[in-house]
């Protein structure tokens, strides 16, 4: 299944886009990524979502059945699961989850699922997936030469997302 | 189509459909005004209405109904709701309404609507300019609203809502006998069924458990409901279905009932419609007939709402409470928060459902009617889904996408307040949303948790929003696109409302892309416009202008997502004709997003857009403001001579008591350097100063433009702005629209043309920062000059984003020319000259202007000896070396060159001659041709610049050597001279002085032997002089040498103190450190030099060629003599001796054994410095006499036989006062002795002789 991943700035910029494709299907067989036509959509699904994102992250109690909190809920939680806010949005068969790091910086990605029939998303790779590539979204903050809010054009920080989307995204 | 006329009301169904048709000669404006004057009288109260005599439909039943109208003016595509008139009969066009401005004959034009639509059941006429103000009869079609068409408008739509009432029981009584059946059974296939993403309604389906979609959660809390619902509904039903017949009738009843309500609700009829639903609802629940049950639950909604709008009460029916299972507001105790009682809402019912009240109606007043009501809908969609599995009892899909739209609709429009207040009951039955772009009041609701219970909201945004995502469940692209274009624009309007700005462009964007799709099926309107603006502001793309400014060029944004919406709103905008918009956002791709399109994308871009906006106009300027990168101007070497630039400068320059500033801070002061007007000139020399031309001068402009695209450019015409082209204009040149320049993709271009100077500035510059360029055919407009980029913000500049260059150039005027014409006696400018002559010449200038008078000449020369000096050429030279090279170059400065008269000033074309002579006298021999340099120039119009100009000439000279004086020698005299060689000339001198002088004193004058060579190739004859000496004239053949002999009087001390003369500098103001020199070393340089410039300053010597007398010249004999050695200035400078030595004999010629005596006297010599340490202490001196053979040379022994001495040869003495000391001699033997004395020092090992007498003492023994 691929998933079309970004990471959106203060100003509704992308710093960051991939499209994962796995490789190598279990069966052996390879994968498609996107169709040529939702390509070009992803960018606009995804930019559309932010909406939502921005709405849940002022949230208090946004999805009360998945037991998750919003962002205000950090207070009393010391893990950060609060960032992360599951499924927000849907598109027909694309399942959108969200992100939120502190800095207000929204990891989102587009989950494409099979031809017909609902995509299915694994919350907890998913969510460690997403506190990994902030882990690295943080490592690059620290570099002095990079400005918050510029596009992360590092060949290794795009390398070790990749790298993370196989672990735990297309298994 | 006005896409902002959609909207989807949840009260729908209780709108009667009213189609006006212009009848006559309507203009659209006026028209579309009477439409929307009937508009705002489109809802009829019943009481208002005369009485029919249908006991179904009669107002007089429900006074206090309404009949809403919804005025439309193009109708819906029938074919397409046909199918659904039996379903949902609200569909339907009820009432046509013909508006006739003519007095056509009301007959015929009724006759002609009920031809043109003869489904719609009421046809009206409505005459709008008829002068007959006839009171229509009561059951008339035909109606006047005469000159005032708005006042009596109301009784007018009465009259129609009656004529609708009656047709409408007529209409209802012809559905009574039929078998209604559904949609999908009536159409087939023609009928789109709901297709669903999600699997409908599969209950067993496992419960996602690791999924997070929320929707699905929902449903399946649905699903969970209606099920345990449905097994205890079942149970109690099952008694009473038992048979098929009995089923199929209470189907057609409950369909029958069903079609009644929407026909009740239509007519006003509120409550007996509630009555009919709750009928159909109760018999249809009873067999699932799903379908139609849903719609059935769907008008007893709207009964609740209008009912409530009319403020009337109602209790809610028990079948109702048993299907939509909700807490009535007085029984619950829950004290959640009312969001959380949505969602309770659903969950509710297995908790609630046994204990509720049995076979009980709820007062409206014991229920939160919203959430009933969205409990409803969330109940017919599910009945909805339900029906999708029965062959042609299924939902179209149409019903289904307008359920969902229409709830949506309700819950933005209530949604920030917790009950249905008037106001918002209002909106909802008359209003509809919003279609305003851009944030509208945004509700407070959804971002912060409600605290209190006072700001407790119905829905929350996330709830909503995730019920319209119900809507992407659905397969619309299947959708007939009209219906596709309705949902996309409430769904649009529904984001809008929601401040999901996002979300709202997102669907506009599907929207276009769905029109797009099915685009020969639209006819495409102007008001799609505002969708595109929108869009292109909500992207933040308008207000984007990186091209401009730095600050928007650095400000990060989703540059992708914006090219891609610009690229869809350009289509959108070609396809409904939108030129201006289209190259609008043609010019914006090119301009801002040029870096993400490909190729084949600009390409496309300037051809299907770009180039056909510019040629209808569309498009006025080039986009680019980059366009030209740079300027320059460049003089040509012109074929005309006196294209020189002559140098400008202040007036002032030229006046000769300026004190020349010429020293110039890294230079060495060179004082031989000449001093041109040239170096006069304080320099106001700028970076740009290359940019300077004269009037009529030919230069070429050429500009660089860049073309940063993936196609090509043209440049269709360049120009200077009106500034620039005052003073100058580009020449002729082809760039026109039909012969561009073309500047390839993503190339540079230099594009060079002739450029022509008109007009002087004088010493104005002028500055060109901008050229016209027209681009492509547009109209030629200014460009800066874009030098480089810019990263940093500026304030107060239009433009930003780049560093402007300017260029700055000079016109000068027309100037004189002077020309050299010829300069006589000379061919090549050569000549051969002996050393030692004067040449003159006579050249001829002239001045070539015709027009221009030369106000200023000046004249100068520069040899090639100066032009070999370096400038520190004095750095390591002895100050006596120095003053020798110095002066002669003083003279070559001063004397060398001369110039006989020169013009000052020449008019046009006027022709003046002069003299120039060339002397060679003290010329250095290296010296082999000159140059000669004319300033010329000319004032400018207001004096107060004057522009020069350099002529230059180059002479060359072949010097030869005439006569050269070999060596030279000094010979001390000491006896006087017979008479008999008087006639040898320096004899003859001495004798003379001998004669006038009776101190006289042959040893006070020595002899100056000169070897004199005659290198020439004829014979010379030359003539020396020496104070009052004058020689005889010698003859000297060709490269012979022949002695000449010049009496001297020697220098004494008195008379010369040399030592304390210092050497004189030819140029004062360097600074010497020091000579490295000691004292002593100092004196004796002094010494030499005196004595030498003694000698030259008196000697001179003329020469003239023997066999052409006309050729003399002078010998310049600095250059020949060395400097003077020691010996030299010994016998010349008597003071440099310490004592004075005077030895005399009495007797010259004496026989033998005849006695002879000598005389010494020695004294000190009256000079200070030599004598001042025998005066402190006197020194002891010895004093020798020898006596020498004069023919052998030889010194006599101490003792011998040839003379003898009473006493001794050596004396002590010291010399402190004249000391005399005699010696008697007695010679024995025949010969000539020589005498002389010699003072030497006495000290021990100091045996050194100091002094001789000057000269010999000679006597002859006989």
């Amino acid at each position: 299944m691929p998933q079309y991943f970004a990471i959106i700035g203060k100003k509704d910029n992308p710093i960051y886009e991939a499209e994962f494709t796995s490789q190598q299907g279990q069966q052996g067989q390879l994968q498609q990524g996107f169709q040529q036509n939702l390509k070009e959509l992803n960018a606009f699904i995804l930019h559309a979502s932010l909406d939502i994102v921005e709405d849940l992250q002022w949230q208090v109690n946004p999805n009360a059945q998945h037991g998750k909190g919003g962002f205000l809920r950090s207070k009393n939680v010391t893990n950060i699961d609060n960032c992360y806010l599951g499924k927000v949005d849907h598109f027909y068969g694309l399942a959108i989850t969200a992100y939120v790091t502190y800095g207000g910086m929204k990891l989102v990605m587009i989950h494409g699922g099979p031809p017909n029939g609902n995509t299915q998303i694994d919350d907890n790779m998913v969510k460690s997936f997403y506190q990994e590539v902030h882990e690295l979204y943080v490592k690059t903050l620290m570099n002095p030469f990079y400005r918050l809010n510029e596009p992360i054009p590092s060949p290794a920080f795009d390398s070790r997302v990749r790298a993370l989307a196989r672990k735990y995204l297309n298994r | 189509m006005n896409p902002s006329m959609y909207d989807a009301s949840y009260v729908q169904p209780c709108r009667v459909r009213l189609l006006v048709v212009p009848v006559g000669k309507w203009k659209r404006g006026h028209f579309l005004e009477a439409v929307s004057k009937l508009r705002r009288y489109n809802e009829v109260r019943l009481v208002d209405i005369t009485p029919i005599d249908s006991p179904l439909f009669t107002p007089q039943g429900f006074p206090q109904g309404r009949i809403f109208f919804e005025v439309i003016t193009s109708g819906h595509n029938d074919a397409l709701n046909l199918f659904l008139y039996d379903f949902e009969p609200f569909r339907k066009i009820f009432v046509v309404v013909g508006l006739v401005n003519d007095d056509s004959s009301p007959e015929d034009n009724l006759k002609v609507l009920k031809e043109k639509y003869p489904t719609v059941i009421s046809h009206n006429l409505i005459y709008v300019k008829s002068n007959v103000n006839i009171r229509s009869p009561p059951d008339s079609q035909v109606f006047y609203s005469g000159n005032d068409f708005e006042s009596n408008l109301e009784p007018i739509v009465c009259d129609i809502g009656r004529n609708f009432l009656q047709t409408l029981s007529h209409y209802h009584s012809s559905y009574k006998h039929v078998t209604l059946r559904s949609p999908g059974a009536i159409g087939g296939n023609a009928v789109l069924k709901t297709s669903l993403t999600r699997q409908p309604t599969n209950s067993n389906l496992p419960s996602n458990s690791a999924s997070s979609s929320s929707s699905s959660r929902k449903t399946n809390n649905f699903e969970s409901t209606t099920n345990s619902i449905k097994r205890s509904a079942s149970l109690k039903l099952a008694k009473s279905l038992s048979t098929s017949e009995n089923r199929s009738q209470l189907r057609s009843q409950g369909r029958q009932h069903k079609i009644l309500g929407n026909f009740q609700l239509l007519a006003g009829r509120y409550t007996d419609a509630l009555r009919s639903f709750t009928e159909a609802v109760t018999q249809l629940y009873k067999i699932r007939d799903h379908l139609w049950l849903a719609s059935a639950l769907d008008g007893i909604a709207i009964c609740f709402l209008l009912l409530s709008f009319l403020n009337i009460s109602f209790q809610i029916p028990y079948i109702v409470m048993l299907i939509v299972p909700i807490q009535s507001t007085n029984t619950s105790v829950d004290s959640n928060s009312p969001r959380n009682s949505s969602n309770g809402s659903i969950k509710s019912p297995r908790n609630s459902s046994s204990t509720l009240p049995v076979s009980q109606d709820i007062d409206i007043e014991n229920v939160n009617l919203p959430i009933l009501i969205r409990s409803i809908s969330d109940k017919i969609l599910y009945y909805y889904e339900l029906s999708l599995n029965h062959h042609c009892d299924y939902a179209p899909q149409t019903v289904y996408s307008e359920t969902l739209l229409k709830t949506l609709t309700f819950m933005v429009t209530c949604h920030s307040s917790s009950q249905l207040s008037p106001p918002v009951l209002e909106k909802i039955i008359k209003g509809s949303l919003s279609s305003e772009l851009g944030p509208t009041v945004m509700f407070d609701g959804g971002q912060l948790g409600p605290v209190d219970g006072k700001n407790e909201i119905l829905f929350s945004k996330i709830e909503i929003y995730s019920f319209a995502n119900k809507i992407f469940e659905l397969q619309l692209k299947e959708m007939d696109f009209e219906n596709q274009t309705i949902i996309y624009i409430v769904l649009s309007k529904i984001y809008n409302s929601l401040g999901f700005s996002r979300k709202r462009l997102f669907v506009l964007r599907l929207l276009l892309v769905a029109l797009l799709a099915n685009q020969e099926k639209i006819n495409w309107n102007d008001n799609y416009r505002e969708i595109l603006d929108g869009m292109i502001k909500l992207y933040g793309i308008e207000d984007r202008t990186p091209e401009t400014s730095v600050k928007d060029s650095q400000a990060p944004m989703w540059l992708n997502l914006q090219r891609k919406c610009l690229q869809l709103c350009l289509i959108v905008s070609k396809k409904i004709g939108n030129w201006e918009g289209a190259s609008r956002y043609a010019t914006m791709l090119l301009a801002r997003y040029t870096h993400l399109l490909t190729q084949s994308e600009q390409q496309n871009l300037i051809t299907s857009f770009v180039q056909p906006s510019i040629s209808e106009g569309h498009i006025k300027s080039y986009w680019d403001p980059f366009l030209l990168r740079d300027v320059k101007l460049t003089r040509l070497e012109s074929d005309i001579s006196g294209g020189e630039l002559p140098i400008e400068s202040e007036t002032s320059v030229l006046d000769k008591n300026t004190r020349v500033n010429s020293t110039r801070s890294d230079e060495v002061f060179n004082p031989f350097k000449h001093l041109l007007v040239a170096d006069k000139i304080v320099s106001e020399v700028e970076p740009t100063a290359q940019n300077v031309f004269l009037v009529g001068d030919r230069a070429m402009f050429s500009c660089m433009v860049q073309n940063p695209f993936k196609f090509e450019i043209s440049i269709t015409g360049i120009q200077f702005n009106s500034e620039t082209s005052e003073f100058c204009e580009l020449g002729k040149n082809d760039v026109s629209f039909k012969r561009p320049y073309y500047v390839g993709p993503e190339s540079i271009r230099i594009i060079n043309l002739p450029l022509e100077l008109k007009k002087a500035t004088h010493h104005e510059w002028l500055n060109i920062d901008s050229v016209k360029l027209s681009v492509m055919g547009l109209p030629s407009r200014d460009f800066p000059i874009a030098l480089s980029e810019s990263h940093t913000p500026k304030t107060a500049i239009d433009n930003d984003r780049f560093n402007s260059g300017r260029v700055q150039i000079k016109i000068l005027p027309e100037q004189p020319e002077l020309q050299l014409l010829r300069t006589n006696d000379m061919t090549d400018n050569s000549w051969m000259m002996l050393h030692g002559t004067t040449k003159r010449f006579t050249i001829t200038l002239r001045n070539k202007s015709l027009s221009c008078p030369i106000e200023h000449l000046q004249f100068l020369h520069s040899s090639n000896i100066e032009q070999s000096i370096k400038s520190d050429y004095w750095k390591k030279m002895q100050l006596d070396d120095l003053y020798g090279l110095e002066s002669q170059l003083e003279w070559m400065k001063n004397s060398c060159i001369k110039f006989l008269n020169p013009p000052k000033r020449m008019e046009p074309h006027e022709t003046r001659s002069f003299d120039m002579e060339v002397d060679a006298t003290a010329t250095p021999f290296h010296f082999n041709g000159f140059e000669l340099i004319i300033n010329y120039g000319m004032n400018s119009n207001d004096k107060s610049r004057v522009y020069l100009k350099t002529l230059r000439s180059s002479y060359h000279t072949t010097l030869k050597r005439s006569i050269e004086v070999s060596n030279i020698d000094f010979v001390s005299l000491n006896q006087n001279f017979p008479s008999e060689v008087d006639h040898v000339d320096w004899v003859h001198h001495l004798l003379k002085k001998q004669e006038n002088d009776n101190d006289f004193n042959i040893n006070k004058y020595l002899l100056l032997l000169l070897d004199v060579r005659n290198s020439w190739i004829d014979g010379i004859k030359i003539q020396l002089h020496y104070e009052d000496f004058e020689s005889h004239t010698y003859t000297i053949e060709s490269l012979h040498t022949t002695r000449v002999v010049v009496p001297i009087k020697k220098l004494d001390y008195e008379n010369y103190n040399f030592k304390k003369q210092i050497i004189p500098r030819v140029w004062q103001g360097r600074q010497y450190i020091q000579s490295g020199l000691n004292e002593e070393q100092e004196i004796e340089m002094r010494e030499r030099f005196w004595c030498r410039e003694h000698i030259l300053s008196r000697l001179s010597c003329n020469w003239t060629l023997s066999n052409n007398p006309c050729i003399k010249g002078t010998v310049n004999f600095p250059q020949f003599f060395e400097k003077f050695d020691p010996k030299m200035v010994f016998s010349l400078y008597e003071a440099k001796l310490p004592y004075r030595i005077d030895f005399s004999i009495d007797k010259h010629n004496v026989t033998r054994g005849e006695c002879v005596n000598t005389l010494v006297k020695v004294s000190p010599t009256s000079n200070p410095d030599l004598t001042s340490s025998g005066l402190s202490s006197p020194e002891k001196l010895l004093l020798n006499f020898a006596i020498f053979d004069s023919h052998t040379a030889k010194l006599l022994s101490k003792s011998n036989r040839r003379v003898l001495y009473n006493g001794t040869l050596s004396r002590h003495l010291i010399v402190i006062k004249p000391v005399e000391a005699q010696l008697q001699l007695l010679p024995l033997e025949k010969g000539t002795y020589e005498i002389c004395v010699c003072l030497s020092s006495s000290a021990p090992g100091r045996d050194q002789a100091m002094q001789f007498n000057s000269g010999f003492v000679t006597f002859t023994v006989v």
